[in-house]
């Protein structure tokens, strides 16, 4: 957002007070007095736009946050959403954004203190938002590996692709996720209570989020940090000597996880 | 950006389905017929059988990630379909808070799809520190217009290709007001070359709010610059009607497109359906009947020849 030039003062000044009345309810007289027609009506009229920012408010964090929604009801993530948009106003016309700050905001909503869990849930819930917009970048195929000869695939810079993303979490939100994947809900308050190490992926397209072992937690996290294949499988044996490292490199391929960083 | 510089810039369109229509007058360009907008439940449907409309318009902002489905999606239809990138996000006539950004992604988008139009609406969404996220009314004044220009010849700019530029329906008017929305519109075309997305429903909803006259409002745009129209269902509350998109296309306003017809001639024309979204089917029934009275219009256009 860049400042204009003032020669558009006034209608800044405009825009504003229409922009505050939006806001706080109690500041519309500023507003008012710009409009044409019978203040009554108008108050109502403003009272519309401000009810469709909540709307849109609502409606955008509904498609981010749809675990979140199902546990909190629709009538308390209405007025979840309402006090965000308050607390952390929308930076852009790109309303698939606007949730950013939601996992933030959560540590601090009074009313949901007592829900521990679910700060790391929008977290992870924003991470398979972010995963569903991510890039097309080619997985690598096993085919593509299984051509090379060994002294090539060593030299082959391999990274993450940009659809995934690791997390770690006081609370097993991988399994609150995974229970709201069905209609109705299966359980999950039994498994609730543990770290839980989350991988978020997209195969193709659809989005998965699946618990990561230790040892592949470790190997992933090395390749994450942009060091090559070679370190990766060091951090798996180190992580778990007993580790099929194969097994799991195949798994990482067809779960679409490796990227040429060529193509990155 | 001047206006003689567009042509250049504009491109041609071609719509393979439209061969087989009879040749049209034109507004702004080529027509493309009549087209459905693109919404995600629908997505099964044009995949699946790519049901027979010439043309989709997509909201830009959705698509504005670096892939995914949506996208992919889109670059797959975009083969068979000419494809409107509708903004609903830049907020041309924001005092503050226009943002370049935002112009960038858009110029992305555009680059990636190579649309067929690109469209945005006259309204401002914007303040220093917040987006608003909606499509707010603006005055209509001299200060206004000038602003307005700028933008949209930056815009024009940074995507090198002409834009169309939306009336929107505006629950509220100012004081300060100085013309009407379409004259303003016919200003904004004439200074910077834009054309001019013209919502029929809208303008039977000022009509309603503000005692507008919508045939009025069509005589004071310059035939030539209309290059695209919209048709949307509206919903009636007892204080005001609201183009909530979410009903078929009521008989006034059907009654209003044959006049914008008469005016423009064969303009590309859309069914838009934002709320409460039915099967398809309902879209194409609507987009039939807009295309039967393009064709009784354009019948009628050549016996009077």
């Amino acid at each position: 957002m860049q400042p204009e030039p003032s020669r558009h003062a006034s209608l800044e000044t405009l825009q504003q007070r229409f922009a505050d009345a939006l806001f706080d309810a109690a500041r519309a007289a500023d507003a008012l007095a710009q409009f044409q027609g019978d203040a009554d009506r108008t108050g109502r009229l403003i009272d519309l736009y401000r009810g469709n920012l909540g709307a849109h408010w609502e409606k955008s964090l509904a498609g981010a946050y749809p675990v979140l929604r199902a546990q909190v009801g629709e009538e308390f993530f209405a007025g979840l959403a309402k006090a965000y948009g308050r607390a952390h106003p929308s930076q852009c016309g790109d309303l698939n954004r606007f949730g950013e700050q939601l996992p933030a905001f959560l540590c601090s909503f009074a009313p949901v203190a007592q829900y521990q869990w679910f700060p790391e849930l929008a977290e992870l819930e924003w991470a398979v938002h972010c995963a569903h917009y991510a890039a097309d970048t080619p997985a690598l195929k096993p085919e593509a590996i299984a051509a090379l000869d060994p002294g090539a695939l060593e030299e082959l810079e391999i990274g993450l692709h940009p659809a995934c993303a690791l997390l770690d979490s006081r609370w097993n939100v991988v399994a609150v996720w995974q229970a709201h994947q069905s209609e109705p809900a299966g359980e999950w308050r039994e498994h609730l209570e543990r770290p839980v190490r989350a991988l978020i992926y997209r195969p193709r397209w659809r989005v998965e989020v699946r618990e990561p072992g230790a040892a592949e937690d470790a190997g992933l996290r090395t390749l994450h940090h942009a060091n090559g294949l070679g370190e990766a499988m060091e951090a798996v044996a180190d992580a778990d000597p007993a580790c099929d490292v194969g097994a799991l490199f195949g798994r990482w391929l067809a779960d679409g996880l490796l990227v040429s960083r060529q193509n990155c | 950006m001047t206006a003689e510089l567009l042509p250049a810039l504009r491109g041609t369109v071609s719509n393979p389905m439209l061969q087989t229509s009879p040749a049209v007058s034109l507004g702004a360009g080529s027509t493309l017929g009549v087209g459905v907008g693109l919404r995600a439940p629908h997505y099964r449907d044009f995949l699946e059988r790519r049901p027979r409309v010439d043309w989709i318009e997509i909201h830009s902002e959705n698509y504005f990630g670096d892939g995914g489905w949506d996208l992919h999606v889109l670059d797959t239809l975009r083969a068979d379909y000419p494809v409107s990138l509708h903004g609903v996000g830049l907020g041309l006539g924001s005092a503050r808070g226009f943002s370049h950004a935002h112009l960038e992604q858009l110029r992305r988008l555009a680059d990636r799809i190579d649309p067929a139009l690109i469209s945005e609406h006259l309204c401002w969404s914007a303040v220093a520190d917040r987006h608003l996220n909606d499509l707010l009314p603006l005055p209509l004044t001299e200060a206004a217009l000038e602003l307005v220009c700028e933008r949209v010849d930056a815009t024009q700019q940074a995507l090198a290709r002409r834009i169309l530029l939306e009336n929107v329906s505006a629950g509220l008017r100012y004081k300060a007001d100085a013309l009407g929305e379409t004259p303003f519109l016919a200003e904004v075309a004439r200074r910077t070359g834009c054309g001019v997305l013209l919502d029929v429903n809208n303008l039977y909803v000022n009509q309603c709010n503000h005692a507008e006259d919508a045939l009025a409002a069509m005589a004071a745009l310059p035939p030539a610059c209309v290059g695209e129209l919209h048709l949307a269902g509206h919903l009636v509350t007892e204080d005001t009607v609201i183009d909530h998109h979410g009903a078929r296309v009521a008989p006034p306003v059907w009654q209003l497109y044959g006049a914008a017809l008469r005016r423009f001639g064969a303009v590309s024309t859309l069914i838009e359906w934002d709320t409460d979204i039915p099967a398809l089917e309902v879209l194409l029934d609507e987009a039939d009947t807009a295309r039967r009275m393009v064709l009784d219009m354009t019948r009628k256009t050549a016996d009077a020849a």
